[in-house]
């Protein structure tokens, strides 16, 4: 029954899972690349850091900022990249949920 | 969100659930399996060509299932062992050509409801051999030769087309005309 239900498995996630994913990561490394030739994001990190001094909320504080102060375009880009980012993780985490609910005893 | 789907729900639905959430098809099999696996056994008679018929039956009900649509007088059950039948023939067929030994009876040629038991030695194959060969001498000449070809001598549709000298049409129909005598006569002598 195991190799039935690995089968249709099989089946269910390379039609409704697989798809999915690979137009939202084909999205998120298209905003990606548009994202790069607008902004830096080593430099960003390494004054994050510097200005942030070890302290996360200072760190995440100088973050929020810096995306408050930016273009526009820069900001739809993150919003996008986000959004796409929590879709994908959406998606995986229902094929995990599917797999362990179909092959529990 | 996909709620539990309780066991008892109707095939069609279960089967709809299982687009969204794969394991509502365990109730499907859980529900078919054995009646599926009695029915293949009927047909190629060996545990594991049955398992592997309904396997697949199971595979091809889940792939196609979106085009099954519930119509008046056509339910999930008779559209899935329609597969099942149409699965465990073409198995048949690929046994049949891959053993030359293979012994089975061709489904059409006995009673599918009582098929033979699984542990039928070589020597009932052989005397339902002799029970073939007997009606088959009571048919008509041409009718009986190429019922004979086929299921005896396991000869190909294109070769008895060759050694009959008839179109593949012409032994189709033959070959359909004969099987049903052939019912006939098998009934007849069994009564």
């Amino acid at each position: 029954m195991n190799k039935l239900l690995w089968k249709i498995y099989t089946i269910w996630f390379l039609r409704r899972i697989l798809p999915l994913i690979l137009i939202q990561v084909a999205v998120l490394i298209i905003v990606l690349k548009l994202l790069a030739g607008k902004i830096f994001l080593g430099k960003i990190i390494e004054n994050a850091s510097i200005a942030s001094d070890s302290n996360i909320w200072e760190f995440a504080k100088y973050l929020l900022g810096a995306f408050l102060q930016t273009n526009i375009a820069v900001q739809i880009f993150i919003m996008l990249i986000l959004s796409v980012g929590a879709l994908i993780l959406r998606d995986l985490g229902r094929a995990m949920f599917s797999y362990l609910k179909t092959f529990q005893k | 969100m996909v709620l539990a789907m309780n066991p008892e729900a109707p095939d069609e639905e279960i089967l709809r659930q299982s687009f969204r959430d794969p394991s509502q098809f365990k109730f499907l099999v859980a529900r078919y399996q054995d009646p599926f696996i009695r029915k293949a056994m009927g047909i190629v008679r060996r545990q594991e060509d049955a398992e592997d018929i309904v396997q697949e039956t199971f595979v091809k009900i889940y792939k196609y299932g979106k085009n099954f649509q519930k119509r008046a007088g056509i339910e999930f059950k008779s559209w899935a062992y329609k597969i099942l039948m149409n699965t465990a023939f073409t198995r048949y067929q690929d046994v049949k050509k891959r053993s030359d030994s293979t012994e089975y009876l061709d489904p059409v040629l006995y009673d599918e409801e009582k098929p033979l038991s699984y542990d039928d030695n070589l020597g009932a194959v052989s005397d339902a051999k002799a029970a073939v060969k007997a009606v088959i001498e009571k048919m008509p000449e041409h009718l009986g030769r190429i019922l004979g070809f086929y299921y005896l001598e396991d000869k190909s549709y294109k070769d008895i087309c060759k050694l009959e000298k008839i179109s593949m049409t012409t032994l189709k129909m033959r070959l359909f005309r004969a099987k049903r005598l052939f019912k006939n006569l098998s009934a007849d002598s069994i009564q």
